[in-house]
């Protein structure tokens, strides 16, 4: 074990200095997107664009909606810059930004209403016995090129979600809200929220599991 | 948590019993159950219910498995560090868009 001073100080101490010198830059970047510094807004856009991009393109599925989504999300977070919390995550916040510029058009859109799915739930006898279960068991891809496929087939079937579905799906198990967030976000009871999701994936598994033949998972 | 009615839960060990029902509680009941089953949030008798369904129901058995998966392969499909994920998060904003951002935002500043 290395003596205080030894490598193992020297290093942590290197690391912590790194750190508070990527702090003071962060600092420093967010004070002068509050100064109103156009090049730091531009650094902005670059810097977290590609990211927030690839998140309102999952949202809205159109390419055109997801950059006027972007657009408005980075004029949302120039007006509220002055609010952001200096020890906050700027990436976070940011996404927090994008996700709710995409909530709003979609919601302006009436595309976060819930519409049936009936047809892709379980189904049940009157005495509550579960109904045309198939017999295909779930196993792991064996290789990358397998695991790339099944993901690419699970996006597709996302996508093909109603979008009040969608919605909540994306927002609980690929972007990472919480129930209560998500709720809030979406501007509906958390006990909504749950049924909602738990359709969500119900649907899913109907929609992915006539596709497990080949993808690693038959 | 599971509340079922005491003269329900009654009717349902009697037909447990003769072999018309799978378990204790029924298949649409274990239905409402599933996600705060997997996200190990119930607890005491329910969670033991529902882990007797499970080894008493073979479809729901099959149906358990089956819906973990999927949402194992949701929380996955655009996961970080996936090379698809990456690809996208690395894409670069398009200029134009860059530009028709940074102009608003002039815009907005200076009306």
């Amino acid at each position: 074990m290395d003596e205080p001073g030894g490598i193992a100080a020297d290093h942590a101490a290197d690391h912590a200095a790194d750190a508070a010198a990527a702090g003071a830059d962060d600092a420093a970047f967010v004070a002068a997107l509050k100064a109103g510094d156009a090049r730091a807004f531009e650094r902005l856009v670059r810097d977290h664009g590609g990211r927030l991009l690839a998140v309102a393109r999952r949202m809205v599925r159109d390419d055109a909606t997801a950059q006027d989504c972007l657009q408005e999300a980075f004029l949302s977070a120039h007006k509220a810059i002055g609010r952001f919390e200096p020890h906050g995550s700027l990436g976070g916040w940011l996404h927090r930004i994008t996700v709710n510029a995409c909530l709003m058009r979609l919601r302006s859109a009436k595309r976060l209403a819930e519409t049936p799915i009936d047809d892709l739930l379980p189904t049940f006898s009157p005495e509550g016995l579960r109904l045309g279960e198939p017999r295909t068991e779930a196993r792991n891809p064996e290789s990358e090129l397998e695991a790339a496929r099944l993901r690419r087939m699970v996006r597709g079937k996302i996508d093909a979600l109603p979008d009040g579905y969608r919605i909540v799906l994306l927002m609980r198990d690929i972007e990472g809200y919480s129930t209560r967030e998500a709720a809030e976000m979406i501007g509906i009871a958390e006990g909504a929220l749950k049924v909602r999701l738990h359709r969500a994936r119900a649907a899913l598994k109907t929609l992915v599991e006539p596709h497990w033949e080949g993808t690693g998972w038959s | 948590m599971v509340m079922i009615a005491r003269h329900r839960l009654r009717w349902r060990i009697q037909h447990w019993l003769e072999g018309r029902l799978p378990g204790l509680l029924t298949c649409a009941e274990f239905q409402e159950t599933l996600d705060d089953y997997l996200d190990g949030a119930l607890g005491g008798p329910a969670r033991m219910m529902v882990d007797f369904h499970i080894r008493t129901c073979p479809a729901c058995r099959r149906y358990v498995a089956a819906y973990g998966a999927v949402r194992a392969a949701a929380e996955g499909a655009f996961c970080n560090g996936s090379p698809e994920a990456d690809a996208m998060a690395l894409e670069p904003v398009p200029e134009e868009l860059i530009a028709a951002i940074t102009m608003a935002r002039k815009a907005e500043t200076n009306p």
